[in-house]
């Protein structure tokens, strides 16, 4: 048995890439979420399919899993989404795009030889995502009237004094009565 | 208990020719992240210690300065070399690396509390850190490793989830250290390669076959 097709039922977008960055694998977890199928990505480059991933960043987590044989990884907090996939559904008003968890991990074709493939996988953590940005929000603004909280002014009143500390410049506080 | 249970784990020389490998290893490493990636590191040159498991926290705090406030980045590597690496940075070092790599905050949330995105830094910053050491010394003893992704540690060390994690309380471990600098980034913090105890059997061999090499 040909177990390769385990690739393509697994809810996991995989994309293989070679030394010079074209893409050798596009699994049917990609082509289902980007629109692009398999036959229209293969043989192409990864940064002219995707010119928004062409950033130092991702070039250098690349160059270092090629180099150290070491593994990339893309968290959602930080970056977002690696690539860029419309959001469908319920989600469509809390984010643009699918929020993703991707790893960048090392192919090698045998034992102790070099990195001569980098494998990319996608995790769709929108949901996740989402209910984190529903938990800030119901934390830090008043539930009636939609005006940030006290527990809110409290931490960015510490981040504005820390920044504040940090660049030695002036803060100033305004108090207004508005009601 | 015999009088040096130490010794029972690695020898004098081997412990050099750990040294030595773990000299070029991070050299190389160190040469390879500013070539490749621009990553400007310096590395001190490595110690090896081999410690009961239960006082590698204890050991842990009094290598680094400032315990008080302090990062911890852990991440764990499995192959025939199987450990755990943990990277100490200071406080405030995310703040200080933020810049690194690039287009930080543009996706993430507003309300993202800074310090958020600092651990995601340190976690990155760490990963590739790691990754080049392990993977360096790795190579040289012929072994291909697999790293878990990495995390942060609370603040603190947690004694006894560490010693349980890396070694049964009874067991000796090996402790790879080593201080580094970005240099371009006034950032410094220490890097403890924590091997566990299965793998001893395996890197006395490793060290044996390095050494045969050159006899």
């Amino acid at each position: 048995m040909n177990f390769a097709g385990v690739c393509d039922i697994l809810n996991l977008g995989i994309v293989i890439l070679d030394a010079e960055y074209r893409i050798r694998y596009w699994n049917d977890w990609m082509a289902m979420h980007s629109g692009i199928p398999r036959e229209e990505m293969l043989g192409r480059d990864l940064f002219d399919a995707y010119p928004v991933l062409d950033t130092p960043a991702i070039r250098r987590s690349f160059k270092s899993v090629f180099t150290f044989g070491n593994f990339g990884f893309f968290s959602q907090k930080l970056h977002g989404h690696l690539f860029p996939i419309r959001t469908t559904g319920s989600f469509q008003g809390t984010f643009e795009h699918m929020q993703q968890s991707c790893t960048v991990c090392p192919l090698r074709e045998g034992d102790g030889a070099g990195v001569t493939h980098v494998c990319i996988t996608v995790q769709d953590v929108t949901e996740v995502a989402a209910y984190e940005k529903l938990l800030l929000e119901m934390n830090f603004r008043d539930s009636l009237t939609g005006v940030y909280n006290r527990r809110y002014f409290t931490s960015r009143l510490k981040e504005e004094f820390e920044r504040h500390r940090r660049y030695k410049r002036s803060m100033s506080m305004l108090m207004i009565d508005i009601d | 208990m015999t009088a040096n249970p130490c010794a029972e784990i690695l020898g004098v020389d081997e412990r050099d020719i750990l040294q030595e490998i773990m000299n070029i290893g991070f050299g190389s490493a160190a040469a390879d992240l500013a070539g490749v990636i621009d990553l400007h590191v310096q590395l001190s040159v490595p110690q090896v210690r081999l410690l009961p498991a239960s006082e590698l926290p204890g050991y842990i705090d009094r290598e680094v300065p400032d315990p008080g406030e302090i990062t911890i980045i852990e991440q764990n590597f499995w192959s025939r070399f199987k450990g755990t690496a943990l990277l100490v940075f200071p406080s405030g070092a995310g703040k200080a690396l933020l810049g690194f790599l690039g287009e930080v905050g543009e996706h993430a949330f507003e309300s993202d509390p800074l310090r958020i995105l600092e651990k995601e830094t340190l976690m990155e910053v760490g990963n590739i850190l790691v990754g080049a050491c392990v993977g360096k010394v790795a190579e040289l003893l012929g072994d291909i490793v697999t790293y878990s992704p990495p995390r942060v540690l609370s603040g603190s060390l947690d004694d006894a989830a560490l010693t349980r994690k890396v070694s049964d309380p009874g067991n000796h471990v090996i402790v790879l250290r080593t201080a580094f600098h970005f240099g371009n980034r006034d950032v410094q913090g220490h890097l403890f390669l924590v091997a566990r105890h299965e793998s001893v059997t395996w890197l006395r061999r490793a060290l044996q076959g390095f050494m045969s090499r050159y006899a």
